[in-house]
């Protein structure tokens, strides 16, 4: 059976995403194939997304290059003694939707896990007491996810930080996995963040 | 609850089947091979969501098959009727109620209860250690959601603790804290449940079970509390294994006050199996509020006529039996209403 090549490239890298099997990428190359724009956009936007994002030096959200640190960190409106301590770069965008909280982020890039290979120094965490030594940081949220391993990672920020005069305190329910907020899950993390409990 | 009818496809050896059960005793016969445990298994696929021989489901699938399905309808005291469903393609298992699709395959042991009766070799009869807590632990897990998750929860951190053990300067304090905190719930629970047992075991089915004075003890490996864990810390990690917590619990099976390994007969151990089982069915079915199914698997082959028989009068509920027709039983079976599976 012939098939041109470039198309078996175009398939075979569609299904490396998340969630894509082979019949998803068949149906998104012809798709593509089809509709030349949205190639075009996407060809666009992908360069862009190569050429520009980057981790925030600060933080290690995501953010433009030349914008390091990222406006999230150097916005001068936002609250200096709060951080809010999440797992995934995602997770800041999903709370800075959800407006309810106005100090600024660490992105810890992941939770503590040994069967994955994960232990802290994968992990922004001595970076994390750095900073809060460093900029004088009175309360540590952590918004970690609701499983194991950030229940785990919770424990080991707690005992990192036990020596330094700051609050740490956890919403009251983690945060979802999922990228997707229903209006159930804003309610609920803007009641979670607000009936945060010290730790 | 009883069980009214149950359809399969591609479940097993069946290709595709219908059963119908009667309302009290039934008793399946039909040679070795023909099916009679798998058709036990498919009625607990509808309450569990799984197989209680612990196989994957993939392994379930007829032979040549992509998809299994098991169906049937279950009826409550009150008359009120059930579909259940069960569904599984290729990786993906869907369980239906009513037709509406529930997230937590525990909704269908909520709604149809049973109780299964192991034919081989078993934890009780056995004395392993292991077994036995991972027995118990079942029988928790169905009775409490609670427990069900904090056991979930303590098993996965106690797997990152033993990787961690493994993994050199890789820090052990933050699953010890998990371990005390989910762990400090399961031993609460298996007190709580142990004590609720024996209540039972003590006053419960006398007139049916000639075996008296069986008890369980439950021996925990540890006393928690928070930071307990850290001092083992050094011998753990010589040893590469966590080795104090819930997961060390011991339970002991106690009949006339001795352990039953040292005193009990073969057939005794037979006999005290099932008290539990039907004392675990009893306390079953006060926590749910319905009688679970009792599904006995060769029960003809470990216990004597005359037992089967009380155990048929003494009986509530709808109980399923398998068993191979032989000769010498016909009185005992007479209660039962008899269908043969081929
Ligand atoms: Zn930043």
């Amino acid at each position: 059976m012939w098939v041109p090549s470039s198309l078996v490239k175009l398939v075979e890298t569609l299904k490396k995403l998340p969630g894509v099997g082979t019949r998803t990428a068949e149906r998104l190359a012809f798709f593509l194939l089809r509709e030349p724009l949205v190639l075009e956009d996407l060809e666009h936007a992908l360069h862009q997304a190569r050429e520009n994002l980057t981790f925030c030096s600060v933080c290690h959200g995501i953010t433009e290059r030349g914008q390091d640190p990222c406006p999230l960190c150097t916005d001068p409106r936002r609250n200096t003694g709060q951080l809010c301590v999440v797992e995934r770069p995602q997770d800041v965008f999903l709370l800075e939707r959800l407006g309810v909280f106005q100090g600024r982020y660490h992105v810890l890039g992941g939770a503590l896990s040994p069967v994955d290979g994960i232990g802290p120094e994968q992990l922004h965490l001595q970076d994390l007491r750095d900073r809060v030594q460093r900029e004088g940081i009175q309360e540590v949220i952590l918004a970690l996810n609701p499983t194991v391993e950030g229940d785990a990672t919770a424990h080991y920020v707690l005992q990192l930080l036990a020596d330094l005069p700051v609050k740490v305190t956890r919403i009251a329910r983690g945060l979802p996995a999922g990228a997707d907020l229903s209006f159930s899950d804003v309610t609920t993390l803007r009641d979670a963040f607000e009936g945060r409990t010290e730790f | 609850m009883r069980i009214l009818h149950l359809h399969l496809i591609n479940f097993r050896n069946f290709a595709e089947r219908s059963f119908y059960f009667a309302k009290t005793l039934q008793v399946i016969t039909g040679p070795n091979g023909s099916g009679k445990t798998n058709l036990l298994e498919a009625v607990g696929y509808l309450s569990l969501g799984k197989s209680f021989r612990r196989t994957p489901d993939e392994a379930v699938v007829a032979w040549g098959a992509r998809h299994f399905l098991v169906e049937g309808e279950v009826e409550d005291v009150l008359g009120v009727r059930h579909r259940l469903k069960v569904r599984y393609h290729e990786g993906r298992k869907q369980a239906f109620v009513n037709g509406k699709r529930v997230r937590a395959l525990r909704r269908l042991f909520e709604v149809f209860p049973v109780v299964y009766a192991d034919p081989l070799e078993n934890a009780v009869i056995r004395g392993d250690t292991e077994e036995r807590r991972d027995f118990f632990d079942d029988y928790l897990a169905l009775l409490d959601p609670k427990y069900q998750r904090a056991l979930a929860a303590y098993r996965r951190a106690l797997r990152q603790k033993n990787m961690a053990l493994k993994t050199p300067e890789a820090p052990l304090e933050p699953w010890n804290r998990l371990m005390e905190h989910h762990g400090h719930y399961l031993v609460e629970q298996r007190q709580y449940w142990v004590r609720r047992l024996n209540d039972m075991l003590r006053n419960g089915k006398r007139q049916i079970l000639p075996v008296e004075q069986v008890q369980v003890e439950y021996e925990p490996s540890v006393r928690l509390q928070e930071g307990l864990l850290d001092r083992f810390a050094a011998e753990e990690r010589e040893r590469g294994v966590a080795l104090y917590g819930p997961h060390r619990d011991r339970f002991h099976l106690l009949y006339r006050s001795y352990p039953l390994e040292e005193v009990a007969s073969h057939g005794e151990r037979w006999l005290i199996y099932y008290t539990l089982l039907l004392s675990l069915r009893d306390l079953l079915a006060r926590t749910l509020n319905r009688m679970p199914v009792l599904l006995l698997d060769e029960p003809f082959h470990v216990l004597d006529p005359a037992f089967i028989r009380r155990l048929a009068l003494g009986l509530e509920g709808q109980v399923i039996a398998t068993a191979v027709a032989f000769p010498g039983l016909g009185e005992e079976l007479s209660l039962w209403k008899n269908s043969a599976i081929l």
